[in-house]
């Protein structure tokens, strides 16, 4: 096992070396003049000597080869350099906004499987049935509406004043307050939700018709304590890879729920980066991205042996 | 392998706990928004839709910057909130000797620096001294320090300052405590304009604060800065030594992120903000009416145009053809119907409609004097006349608009393909040749005709390439003319002379709009915009 979890974690060297690169390599391939970019506004009123003298201080007049060196040696040593825009080093930015990344993360995957795993239980249970069929068609609602849409709604149906009673605020992040935090959470959790339902389903049918659930059954055990003891736990295993990939989606891929409820998060911050091709935060935020993802992977695969005891690892 | 689940139980106990506690922590650095209202009968709360980069006066590039930093920091001069005129600030007033090359400001007495946790001041009072210290600051040629040598580039050896010939800056001196004299290389009527944006900033601030100052700014103004979380909120709050008694009368300012109109919107309508400055694109009309009673609308600083590449391609040395398309586009049509009055049509020239020398002839809306030109400059009917492509910068605010002026050049016989690209790519790639006709805008800084004339038609520095000698020698002489009705004279020569050479269409002249909710009192805005409203004189009557 501790051997398994060493091997993983040498693998994941390589890995996020290719990652550096092709975020690399992608980034100095965008179109568009970095420096324009960089200087923003001003860029149109500057002379030429000043933009030249910009170029020169972010190393932008250096062959591609040396800037790959220089930003892998610094990454290497685990500096991520400073943004060309913010003034801040890449090291704060993700500091201050992964903290609330992830309390977005935590809120939305908590309704996302408070509401998606019984749905697809009881639906599993309940197969052909009306309540299958209307559970599935609000799992579809779910995955096809567009995230700004819920946002618009929610907005209008469950903040304050709509009824005369204090309900929840429109936006913002509020100092971390668990009020601000319902709207997003529900919304980026009933997209999320949707999914874990209808894969729970049909993770549940398919285990049904095991031997050993039938075994279970005829020695008489009650029918949900041969669901929720026997079925579920093994059915448990592909729930849990969806809920590993989502975790890749909710750290960056959260950027419009970010956005419409004003959350200072990771995906607002990487998007702003790419369209100002601050590539230091590119790098930075990227890579760690795919850090966390990593870890977040080999902790899911471990996690299946815990669902699961017939899964080992040598 | 009963240790390695106990193992990972523990491992996804431990993730569990350490969620919980990150809930439990609850304020990641705690909420001054909501403590600040609650504490505070004078909070104001005002939207921007996006966060400053930094908050360093020496390289302020953006207006989300100039936003924040215009209410922390002060000038020797400032624009009067209701004229836009140029008027005291920290100078109480100023001589001009009649050459028009040194000016002599007299400092206001008394201002004080703002207190600021870790900084310890040997002299709080702003002395001639600061100021010049604070300009050959401005004046660097590090980019790192300054991207605003251009604010003080007039004055005499600035450049060999700027390029590191010097190691004084000539023309600043400090005759005394409280004067302060500053002599141009030559005269120069856009330079007191340029002061504005010139602020003092205490040295002391600079070095102890170290890299922190650029997220900490420490001036002289009516607010002072308390806190800023990215992205989310900026907390300023009032200035308790401001030179200017009973002002600022407002106790605490806080900017609240909102990257979305349509939250914006939400959050207007809710009493969560105070004042109103987007509406989503398609909604201006219903916002409104909506909040009829609170919106307030007046003439901008930006026109957009449609740019001809003057170098090469179908445009070059072809007039008629240029003036074919000014005469095809319909732009009541655009900006009154289609985007329910976003902007003013252009019906003049290429100067937003508040300058002096902004009343010239346009050229109206009329096809068939269009289907003439193109006949005239050799495609009648649109015949042998290539596909021109149109480049413009994906944006919701003026997507309905391409399609439109595309079917109304089709009307006269000119056919054009839509390209769109991204802002920074398409802001690199519009000066190249092949780029021959393109979206394009400006807005000047204030209202004076060198603020477009200067930068969009001087020496081809405009992405059309636009160069006419003749009009380059006028504006140097316009910039050297402190006569300002000499100097309006000769702008409105210079700006027939380009609307004859026909380098644009002209398309809209901007609108500053918004909504304030009835309590706001004194929310001054003037052209320039919302982002100059000196925020020192609002109050709220609740």
């Amino acid at each position: 096992m501790l051997r398994y979890v060493i091997r993983r974690l040498a693998l994941a060297i390589p890995t996020l070396w290719g990652v550096f690169t092709v975020i690399f390599v992608l980034s100095y391939l965008m179109p568009g003049d970095p420096v324009r970019a960089v200087m923003g506004e001003s860029y149109r009123r500057a002379d030429p000597e000043t933009i030249a003298r910009v170029c020169q201080r972010l190393g932008l007049d250096d062959p591609w080869y040396v800037q790959y060196v220089r930003f892998l040696g610094r990454t290497a040593r685990g500096d991520l350099g400073d943004s060309y825009v913010l003034e801040q080093p890449v090291r704060d930015v993700i500091g201050y906004r992964f903290p609330r990344t992830l309390q977005l993360m935590a809120g939305g995957m908590l309704v996302a499987v408070a509401v998606g795993l019984p749905a697809g239980i009881v639906a599993a249970e309940r197969q052909y049935t009306w309540i299958d069929h209307t559970l599935m068609l609000l799992a579809l609602i779910g995955v096809a509406m567009p995230v700004f849409w819920q946002a618009i709604l929610a907005k209008m149906f469950l903040t304050q004043d709509r009824y005369g009673v204090a309900l929840f605020p429109v936006a913002g992040y509020g100092g971390g307050e668990l009020i601000y935090m319902v709207l997003p959470s529900l919304v980026l959790g009933t997209h999320l939700s949707a999914t874990i339902a209808r894969i729970t389903r049909s993770s549940m049918l398919e285990v049904r018709s095991q031997p050993y659930i039938v075994t279970a059954s005829a020695k008489g055990l009650s029918r949900w304590r041969v669901v929720l003891r026997h079925q579920l736990k093994n059915a448990l295993v592909p729930v849990v890879t969806v809920i590993g990939l989502d975790v890749g989606y909710l750290m960056g891929g959260s950027v419009v729920t970010e956005t419409v409820f004003n959350w200072p998060g990771l995906g607002r911050a990487v998007v702003a980066a790419i369209m100002r091709r601050d590539t230091p935060v590119i790098l930075g935020t990227l890579l760690f991205g795919s850090l966390i993802f990593v870890t977040v992977n080999l902790l899911i695969d471990l996690t299946y042996a815990l669902v699961n005891p017939r899964i080992r690892y040598e | 392998m009963k240790g390695a689940r106990a193992g990972i139980a523990v491992l996804a106990g431990l993730v569990l706990v350490g969620s919980c506690a990150l809930f439990a922590g609850g304020p990641v650095g705690g909420s001054d928004v909501a403590q600040a209202a609650s504490r505070s009968p004078m909070t104001f709360r005002y939207p921007i839709a996006a966060d400053p980069e930094h908050l360093n006066p020496f390289r302020s590039t953006t207006v989300a910057t100039r936003r924040i930093i215009n209410n922390v920091y002060e000038g020797l001069v400032t624009f009067d909130p209701k004229t836009s005129q140029v008027v005291p600030e920290l100078a109480e007033r100023w001589e001009i000797s009649p050459d028009g090359k040194v000016y002599t400001f007299h400092l206001r007495k008394g201002v004080r620096f703002q207190a600021a946790p870790g900084v310890t001041y040997k002299d709080r009072e702003v002395k001639a001294r600061d100021w010049i210290w604070s300009f050959k600051m401005f004046l660097s040629g590090d980019t790192a320090v300054s991207e605003h040598p251009e604010y003080l580039e007039a004055v005499k050896g600035a450049k060999a300052f700027t390029e590191g010939k010097a190691k004084d800056v000539e023309g600043l001196r400090a005759l005394d405590d409280y004067t302060l004299q500053i002599t141009l290389e030559a005269p120069n009527h856009r330079f007191l304009y340029d002061l504005v944006n010139a602020y003092v900033v205490p040295q002391e601030a600079y070095e102890q604060l170290g890299a922190q100052f650029s997220n900490h700014p420490v001036g002289t103004g009516p607010f002072v800065f308390k806190e800023w979380r990215r992205d989310d909120h900026i907390t300023l709050v009032k200035n308790p030594d401001y030179w200017q008694k009973g002002y600022p009368k407002l106790d605490v300012l806080t900017f609240i992120n909102v990257p979305d109109p349509n939250t914006q919107v939400f959050q207007y309508r809710q009493g969560e903000l105070d004042v109103l400055l987007d509406a989503p694109p398609g909604q201006l009309a219903a916002v409104k009416s909506e909040f009829a009673g609170e919106y307030h609308e007046l003439p901008g600083l930006n026109v957009r145009y449609l740019g001809f590449k003057w170098t090469a391609g179908p445009f070059k040395d072809n007039r008629a053809l240029r003036l074919a398309f000014n005469y095809a586009i319909n732009k009541d049509e655009l900006w009154n119907v289609l985007m329910e009055g976003a902007r003013y049509p252009a019906d003049k020239g290429v100067l937003p409609p508040s300058m002096p020398a902004a009343d010239v002839e346009g050229y109206p809306f009329d096809p068939e004097r269009a289907k003439q030109l193109l006949a005239e400059a050799g495609y009648p009917g649109g015949k042998g006349l290539p596909e021109i492509t149109y480049y413009y910068y994906a944006s919701s605010a003026t997507e309905p608009t391409h399609a439109a002026i595309q079917e109304m050049l089709r009307r006269v016989g000119i056919r054009i393909k839509l390209k769109s690209e991204d802002n920074t790519t398409y802001w690199s790639h519009i000066g190249e040749d092949e780029v021959a006709l393109f979206l394009s805008g400006w807005s000047a800084d204030f209202e004076d005709p060198s603020e477009v004339f200067n930068f969009l038609f001087y020496k081809g520095r405009d992405d059309t390439k636009y160069d006419n000698p003749e009009v380059d020698k006028l504006i140097d002489q316009a910039t050297a003319t402190t006569d300002p009705a000499k100097r309006n004279a000769l702008y409105k020569k210079i700006h027939e002379m380009i609307l004859a050479d026909v380098p644009w269409v002209p398309l809209s002249y901007s609108k500053v709009f918004y909504w304030v909710k009835p309590y706001v009192h004194d929310f001054y805005v003037a052209s320039a915009g919302t982002y100059r409203t000196p925020m020192k004189y609002v109050w709220l009557e609740r």
